[in-house]
């Protein structure tokens, strides 16, 4: 049972953020100046128009619709798009939209790590030196520059200039692995180059501490060689606040995405939400706002967990 | 039925972009079809390959419901053709149809459909034939009966479109033959071929479409040169009809593409990009909110770059029926006030040219006569009119849309109008909210006292008459939707301005019946002496392709001549290859 | 055991570059090490001893760290061995055990990891037997319960349990010479015997050298066979350790061992303290560094630098008026 509490402990609070966020919203949704069922069906009939608001559960108070809704949201029944007419499902956009974008979130990390590890710790091994600060100046230069900026360059000049890479478009995994790789480098990239930048200053704190720690003197004093130190001792606890940024940039990144896939033509969930709300989607909206709130938890979440992993300090207290 | 967003009705988005497009001008020459291309030698045609094109309008559906805007219908108009197509030259031909032959008094109305060469129908991808039967169950589907048949077990009504107005003069439809429809109107009309034509819009799908409203607008059969492989809202993938009708002048099959994708991609700088990085092999702009990019790409040596001519007339209309636009010295204050010629410098980037008339110089209904050109006197004068017989400054609010280039034209004319001392402000709605509660709310009332719309384009008057009468079920008319036009079930869009002009509505009438140039110009002088429309600036649309991409523009007709390059809804993609 | 010390320091100094210029840490140094011998050095903080210990090692990183002179360990001279070379005699040959055992240990990898790191790596041997080894080791030390203390983390043991680890760590690949910096400093005062008992223990049994570094007299005295006394950098008096106690010349030496708390002390009586601060290491002067706070100091002593006399074999001092002779 202790080890249970700390844990449902968690949930209820996942639970308590994803529910007032979505409350809200939908509280919001309410105010609106028009009512969403005139926008919706502009030429409907009266007997039309009550039937929607039943549908949308907008003839009851502000709890109970919400309480409703939330009971379709949880089971994947999460309305329908009705700029065409309600042909399609929210559910379908999300389930083919979520997962690009997850993908992409995914690379991007990965780059921004693979960049940053190297880079975190040699900065630190030459603190001060001159390679330090030119690779710490052009980093903090990077990450000052907004990442569609970047996109924009990056587009114009590799893939327009060299054309060393696609522009546009998405390429599923399963139907050409190359291509899927080659069309998001830019994207990736893009967002990417921000990560980095705060990464490798992160690293580069937390490695520079780290080799003045004792610990480190000691395991030199066993007569290890540097790379082991580096590797065994010196990264693992300086990676314990790199695992948290990253776990955190999750949910940032879900709003970079919006942006980029835009830019790139990504059929991804960042333009699902971009596309709504130029076509004031509102019902789908409440949805994908919804799942966003609930991808922030998530991560957030992750994030504890990994660092009680990582740090076994950390673990009594969980 | 109109939808509540701009995407979804032919009109919305001729609307739609009015309003962003609306406020442009520029000082360029009208030259239709103008290019910088490079001519395509005598290679010959590489069989296969695929290709992207980048569009900036998505794919809502494809029954009538769903109206596709221009970029999207391009996507359309690769599986479906037209009853009549239109020359690079102007001239409007029959496609589908063979010909169309009509009474002495332009009531009655002979269509005969065209065959293969053999004798044989021309087949739908279905393998329906494309037949009497075939153009009736379009009719019946394009003028809302096949609505009002369904309307019982159909609730989702995705029969109905705005194109039924346009053929609301058509009274019945009957079979001759298998290969005759007899048609007869109400009033007579010297310019149905056009109307028929219609911009590309009036296109024929298969019979078996119209069974269900669901798959009637997720299924798209035609008898173009491809077929739909596979559609979602931003994206169209098409891929080559074996069975297409049409061969090429050496007798090989066509076409020669394997598969289109149409892509949807909303940034402009990602279709420049896209096109010259080489993800994109062509993709089409609007020079209503691209002017920079078209501009770009007209001199950019990596491109082939085609150009419509300024067939595309965004308006200012003024609702005749409220202040201050029930009188005509305000109307003329505003008109006057226009200054289209720093426009063009300021806001077309060289691409789009002054208004002269409502019309463009190569509608048929092009005059000058009475067109207000920018005189900030007469403005002023026209003012003051308005002022001693009202009592009240001349000051009026329009919506505008809320993106940032349109917000930038909102502003320019503003500024324009101060300078005349008329107090002009907007309002930033969505263009759909403009639209809809605009002109439109039936019963509610008239919210607008003026809106920027692209309603009129093209070089016939056939489809801007609809906007200009003031009915469209003349009294009397046995049309079955006229009924329904009467109980306020379907939207009339028309007389945009609420005129009640009796010598304007004779006039109409007059050109329709005889379809002359010269009467149709009769209508365009009473408009711009009524000023009841103002223009500031032609626009027009390019495709811009990869070097690599052969054969725009060289798509031979079934009635002979060639298809032009662009059009405002995209290319003909049937003898384009790609090497 | 062999006649030659162990470990030789020749003119050994050590300076770090600071931002007032260099600092002098540690000033000439000649020091020996016997084989099996057991030497402490005592100093208050700042005067160089841990920069010594560390130095001579090598552990000081090289960039901030200049050091000269030579260090001659088993008849090698480290002093001019690049990093790579040296790091073949830590572990093996020289080893340390640090103040902190909190801070010295890998706050997220087990005991056990750490403790058979070395053996692993430098001895090459199987994880089986390196973890046996280890558990003898930690048994060795008198850790209660090795196998469990193998599978925790530093954080879940107590002060002294993880000095007599890291002391275990230390001696895992038996090393020849050991540096012990501040071993009982982080330690209450009874844990400090138990430790300093366990590390005399283990020199004997293992026939190791080993180097005390502290500021507590009391710490060495039962546990050391010579001592020497630094004071800013510079060795201000060596003697066996007997003789020092006894017969301690240098006044700075008086002061130290005044400044012991002893249990017999009247309660209340204030603890007699050494005024006055240690001189700037950046600017060193001319004279004894201790005449500013010399209670018998004259102007000779700070006018000339007194040099390192020998008074009795093995017994040497540096002052001009040492305790017990003539003023």
């Amino acid at each position: 049972m202790n080890r249970a509490l700390p844990i449902l402990r968690r949930l209820g609070t996942l639970l308590a953020v994803i529910v007032l966020s979505t409350f809200f919203l939908s509280c919001l949704l309410r105010l609106l100046p028009t009512d969403l069922v005139d926008m919706i069906l502009t030429m409907g009939t009266p007997e039309e128009k009550a039937a929607l608001r039943r549908t949308l559960y907008l003839d009851r108070d502000v709890f109970t619709s919400y309480f409703m809704w939330f009971k379709d949201f949880i089971r994947g029944d999460m309305g329908l798009l009705y700029g065409t007419g309600g042909g399609e499902t929210v559910w379908s956009h999300v389930t083919r939209s979520l997962p690009i974008s997850l993908l992409i979130m995914l690379y991007t990390q990965i780059i921004a790590l693979v960049i940053a590890v190297p880079l975190g710790i040699f900065t630190a091994y030459r603190a001060g030196k001159k390679s330090d600060r030119v690779i710490s100046n052009t980093l903090f230069t990077a990450s000052s520059v907004p990442n569609f900026a970047i996109a924009f360059l990056l587009i114009i000049l590799v893939g327009v200039k060299l054309k060393w890479f696609p522009t546009l478009e998405y390429v599923g995994f399963k139907d050409d692995p190359f291509q899927h790789f080659k069309h998001l480098v830019l994207p990736c990239v893009s967002l990417g180059v921000g990560l980095a930048a705060s990464y490798t200053r992160l690293l580069r704190t937390d490695v520079i501490a780290a080799l003045k720690d004792d610990y480190v003197t000691m395991a030199a004093s066993k007569g290890l060689s540097d790379s082991r130190i580096l590797l065994t001792h010196v990264f693992r606890p300086a990676s314990v606040t790199l695992l948290t940024a990253a776990a955190l940039n999750m949910g940032a990144l879900i709003g970079g995405t919006l942006v980029i896939e835009n830019i790139f033509a990504i059929p991804g969930f960042g333009f699902e939400i971009a596309y709504a709300l130029a076509t004031k989607e509102f019902v789908a909206l409440q949805s994908f706002i919804a799942i966003t709130a609930l991808g922030y938890v998530i991560f957030n979440v992750t994030a504890d967990l990994l660092i009680g992993v990582v740090d076994p300090r950390t673990r009594g207290s969980r | 039925m109109f939808q509540r967003s701009t995407n979804r009705s032919r009109v919305m988005k001729r609307v739609g972009a009015g309003i962003a497009l609306a406020l442009l001008a520029s000082t360029v020459p009208l030259a239709a079809n103008a290019a910088n291309t490079t001519s395509s030698a005598a290679d010959k045609p590489v069989i296969g390959g695929k290709i992207t094109v980048g569009v900036f309008d998505t794919f809502p559906g494809f029954c009538m419901k769903q109206i596709l805007a221009n970029s999207a219908l391009g996507g359309a108009r690769s599986i479906t053709e037209s009853l009549f197509e239109r020359t690079s030259n102007g001239k409007v031909v029959g496609f589908l149809l063979k010909g169309a032959s009509s009474s002495a008094d332009f009531k009655t109305w002979n269509l005969e459909i065209r065959k293969k060469a053999d004798g044989t129908p021309i087949q739908f991808h279905d393998g329906v034939a494309w037949n009497a039967d075939a153009l009736l169950a379009n009719f019946n589907a394009i003028r809302g009966l096949t609505y009002v048949a369904n309307i019982s077990k159909d609730t989702e009504k995705n029969f109905l479109g705005s194109t039924a107005v346009a053929v609301g003069n058509i009274v019945s439809t009957t079979k001759v033959d298998d290969y005759n429809v007899k048609v007869t109107l109400n009033s007579p009309q010297a310019d149905l071929r056009e109307l028929m034509y219609a911009s590309g819009r009036f296109f024929m799908r298969s019979p078996g479409q119209f069974a269900d409203s669901k798959t009637c607008a997720s299924t798209l059969i035609g008898t173009g040169p491809f077929k739909q492989k596979s559609v979602k809202e931003t994206q169209l993938v098409v891929e080559k009809n074996k069975n297409y009708w049409r061969k090429d002048a050496a007798g090989n099959k066509l076409p020669y593409l394997d598969q289109i994708t149409f892509k949807y991609v909303s940034e402009s700088s990602a279709r420049v990009n896209g096109l010259k990085s080489g993800s994109l092999d062509a993709a089409q702009f609007s020079s209503a909110a691209e002017t920079t990019q078209m501009k770009d790409l007209s001199s950019s040596k990596a491109v082939n770059y085609f150009k419509t001519g300024a067939e595309f007339f965004p308006s200012l209309w003024f609702n005749t029926s409220i202040a201050p636009f029930n009188n005509i010295n305000a109307r003329k204050a505003v008109s006057f006030a226009i200054n289209r010629d720093l426009w063009a410098k300021t806001r077309g980037n060289g691409i789009n040219s002054a208004a002269t008339s409502i019309v463009g110089k190569t509608n048929v209904m092009y005059s000058t006569k009475n067109f207000p050109t920018f005189n900030l006197a007469k403005a002023k004068e026209h003012a003051a009119l308005y002022k001693s017989e009202t009592g009240k400054d001349l000051e009026f609010v329009f919506p505008s849309s809320n993106d940032s280039a349109t917000r930038a034209n909102s502003k320019a004319f503003v500024s324009q109008m101060k300078t005349a001392g008329i107090k002009a402000s907007y309002n930033e709605e969505t263009t759909s909210d403009i639209v809809n509660k605009g002109f439109f709310e039936a019963g509610v009332g008239l919210k607008y006292q003026a809106a920027f719309l692209l309603t009129l384009e093209g070089i016939d008057a056939a489809f801007n008459y609809i906007f200009l009468s003031p009915n469209m079920f003349e009294a009397g008319s046995t049309n079955p939707m006229a009924g329904l036009a009467r109980l306020g079930k379907i939207d009339t869009l028309l007389n945009i301005t609420k005129h009640t002009d009796a010598q304007l509505n004779t006039l109409l009438q007059a050109a329709r019946a005889s379809g002359k140039a010269a009467d149709y110009k009769l209508v365009t002088e009473r408009i711009q002496e009524q000023a009841y429309i103002a223009n500031i600036t032609y626009q027009s649309y390019a495709m811009a392709t990869t070097k690599k991409i052969f054969g725009v523009g060289q798509t031979k007709l079934a009635a002979g001549g060639s298809a032009p390059a662009v059009f405002n809804w995209g290319t003909n993609w049937t003898s384009v290859w790609k090497k | 055991m062999s006649n030659n010390p162990m470990l030789s320091l020749r003119n050994f100094s050590v300076s770090f570059d600071t931002a007032r210029g260099p600092l002098y840490a540690v000033r000439n140094i000649d020091i020996d090490v016997a084989d099996g011998e057991s030497l402490g050095i005592v100093g208050e903080s700042g005067s160089g001893k841990t920069v010594l210990s560390r130095g001579a090692m090598g552990l000081l990183p090289k960039r901030a760290a200049h050091r000269s002179g030579t260090v001659i360990y088993d008849d090698h001279d480290l002093s001019q061995t690049p990093r790579k070379e040296l790091r073949e005699y830590w572990g093996t040959g020289m080893a340390m055990i640090f103040q902190d055992p909190m801070t010295a240990l890998n706050p997220v990898r087990k005991i056990g990891a750490q403790l058979t790191e070395g053996l692993r790596i430098r001895l090459q041997m199987s994880k089986t037997d390196a973890n046996a080894r280890g558990i003898e080791l930690l048994n060795r030390v008198r850790i209660p319960d090795p196998a469990a203390v193998m599978e925790k983390y530093p954080f879940q043991l107590s002060g002294g349990m993880r000095q007599r680890v890291m002391i275990a760590i230390a001696l895992a690949c038996k090393p020849r010479l050991l540096f012990a910096d501040e071993p009982t400093t982080a330690l209450d005062v009874t844990v400090q015997a138990q430790v300093m008992q366990l590390l005399s223990e283990l020199r004997h049994e293992m026939g190791m050298s080993m180097v005390i570094v502290t500021h507590d007299l009391g710490v060495v005295a039962g546990h050391t066979d010579r001592i020497a006394v630094m004071y800013a950098g510079e060795v201000v008096e060596i003697a066996p350790t007997k003789q020092l106690f006894a017969n301690m010349k240098m006044p700075y030496t008086e002061a130290l061992m005044k400044s012991i708390p002893r249990l017999d002390s009247p309660s209340g009586q204030r603890l007699p303290v050494i005024s006055g601060r240690l001189p700037d290491p950046t600017q060193p002067e001319t004279g004894c560094s201790f005449a500013s706070r010399c209670p018998y100091v004259t102007d000779k002593c700070r006018e000339a630098t007194p040099p390192l006399v020998e008074a009795t074999p093995g017994h040497s001092y540096r002052c001009w008026f040492p305790i017990g002779g003539s003023r």
